[in-house]
């Protein structure tokens, strides 16, 4: 953000006055922003149903993509893998009849959708994407990103309540109570990082990794603390195996069974850049960020490799999201409370501890 | 007496079950990246046992079709005479279950009736693909076809004529081969007789 308003300032400072130059360069990043999310939530589908399809021995869709569309589309020449599925599957929601329960509450009913991906799109404010690139850098980054995220659980009570309906409304306690209960451990497998980074800013978290000191290879604290939050993540995003809000056999869709055409994409689409988010964040408190090869290197390049790193981390997380879900079947009520409250929470509580009484020692023993 | 069942319930670390179920859908991951896994007519149906793709693109690719596969019933005639096998005798529009078989007799000049099928049609639309005819049928005259892709958007182009509905047994003879064999000898023979039965010319596709 600093970067590209210095850059603005250097083209429009002479024409503009400062705060017209500032205005645009938040509007240049919103404006990404908003892209960006969309895109991501497109390629993530896509790489879903590609990647569960060959875990099933399966194809995938592979019909729509640019490439040659000579007559007699030979078997060898698919067009680019099925690449724009998304955009296919976009014009057929649109299509969709737009249906809204006589006896709910209609407004409520209509909101639910679109505050689904605003929580979403508030985070991807202060990710870092590379090397100085991030929108804001939040001096609290850690603590924004949990406050706002969670917010996507009241979102889901209010399309469950609004649908009038007993499976939606079945659906969104149970999303409700999972969220609230796997938040807590998630949360507290964030504080490790954050002791040993010692800041709440994200930015300045990737900045201590750099080199190869990802928290990840802090064995075993750091270690412990990244599969904790890897899993207390996947509950988070009702990821399989806790996708118990979308149990069809028991409450039919959930909290999404009133919901049609692109109100019931929107509520995919926040879903999915949560689980991006998700994926985000754990490169970014664990994995180094967009630390890699060739991050130092001046002008262009170095800032391009930061990216490329830090979505390479970010989505080969999100394959595993995917191969779990080809394997593990789902968990039953019970079992997910109890996972949460009676083994994670006091995994991570002790964890937590310990790894604040490490810190200390080490300062101690580095002086 | 007492049973003694196996419980299997050593000691397993923690987890072993939900890694071994990852390292299991990987290796069908990676593995559906190499050689595809096809039924081969003759050979076992799937010679790469669980492992590879299964996916047939269709309508590019085909699976091939067991040979008494039972698509819609078709009439033959001999390839060098160009005879009909059919001769009218009204087996098949009696086995068939719901009547969609409809033929009539021909006559010669002096009315009397010969082994001829004047006209020949079945509603294709009504179908229920079960056989019978071919079944019932004495002459081996009509037989299931392989034809899968027979929708469409009128419903007059399903009144299958006897033009139609005429193939050649060669190519009977090449896409089942199997049930071919067994009706051959039988469907030749009676064949024989019909000619002879009937007046010259009649009965004959021209080509």
């Amino acid at each position: 953000m600093e970067l590209l308003i210095q850059g603005l300032n250097r083209l429009l400072g002479q024409a503009l006055p400062d705060w017209a130059v500032v205005l645009i360069g938040m509007a240049i990043v919103i404006t990404l922003i908003f892209v960006l999310a969309p895109v991501i939530f497109m390629f993530l589908t896509w790489l879903l149903r590609r990647g569960i399809a060959r875990f099933a021995d399966r194809i995938g869709p592979n019909r729509t993509g640019l490439g040659p569309f000579n007559k007699e589309r030979t078997r060898q020449r698919w067009p680019l893998w099925g690449l724009l599925q998304p955009v296919a599957d976009g014009v057929k929601m649109f299509t969709k009849e737009d249906i809204i329960p006589d006896k709910g509450d209609k407004v409520l009913h209509r909101m639910a959708p679109i505050a689904a991906i605003v929580p979403a799109m508030l985070v991807f404010a202060v990710i870092p994407f590379g090397k100085e690139l991030s929108a804001v850098d939040l001096n609290v980054g850690v603590v924004y990103v949990v406050a706002v995220s969670s917010l996507f659980t009241l979102v889901l009570l209010v399309a469950g309540w609004s649908s009038n309906n007993k499976y939606s409304l079945l659906g969104a306690m149970r999303t409700a109570a999972q969220m609230v209960s796997y938040e807590v451990p998630m949360v507290l497998s964030l504080v490790v990082p954050v002791l040993f980074a010692r800041s709440l800013s994200l930015n300045a978290i990737v900045a201590a990794q750099a080199g190869l000191r990802w928290y990840i290879f802090y064995f075993p604290l750091g270690t412990l603390a990244f599969l904790t939050y890897f899993t207390a993540a996947l509950a988070e995003v009702n990821h399989t195996p806790f996708d118990l809000p979308e149990a069809d056999s028991e409450i039919v869709a959930g909290y999404i069974t009133e919901y049609s055409g692109m109100k019931f994409a929107l509520f995919f689409m926040g879903e999915f850049i949560n689980q991006f988010l998700v994926c985000a964040l754990a490169t970014v408190l664990f994995l180094g960020g967009w630390q890699g090869p060739g991050v130092g290197i001046g002008g262009v390049l170095g800032y391009l490799l930061s990216v490329f790193w830090f979505f390479l981390k970010a989505f080969a997380l999100y394959f595993l999201f995917v191969w779990i879900r080809a394997t593990w079947p789902r968990l039953r009520v019970d079992q997910l409370m109890g996972f949460a409250w009676k083994r994670l929470v006091p995994i991570t509580l002790g964890n937590v501890l310990v790894s604040g009484l490490a810190v200390v020692v080490w300062s101690l023993l580095r002086k | 007496m007492t049973i003694v069942v196996p419980r299997h319930d050593e000691f397993r670390p923690f987890g072993t079950g939900l890694i071994k179920g990852l390292l299991v859908t990987m290796a069908h991951f990676i593995r559906s990246y190499g050689k595809r896994n096809l039924r081969i007519p003759g050979k076992e149906p799937f010679p790469g046992g669980r492992f590879g793709l299964f996916t047939v693109q269709y309508p590019e690719e085909r699976a091939p079709v067991p040979d008494r596969y039972r698509g819609l019933p078709i009439l033959l005639y001999d390839d060098a005479t160009g005879a009909e096998l059919c001769t009218a005798c009204m087996s098949c529009a009696r086995a068939c279950p719901v009547g969609i078989i409809h033929i009539e007799q021909g006559v010669d000049e002096a009315g009397k009736k010969i082994p001829y099928a004047q006209h020949f049609m079945i509603e294709y639309e009504s179908c229920l693909n079960c056989g019978l005819c071919a079944e019932a049928c004495p002459f081996g005259s009509i037989v299931m076809d392989h034809h899968l892709e027979t929708a469409r958007t009128d419903r007059e182009g399903f009144r299958m004529t006897k033009e139609r509905l005429l193939r050649p047994i060669s190519y009977y003879a090449q896409i089942a081969p199997t049930v071919w064999a067994e009706i051959r000898e039988e469907a030749e023979k009676r064949l024989e007789g019909t000619i002879k039965r009937r007046p010259a010319g009649v009965g004959v596709v021209r080509r």
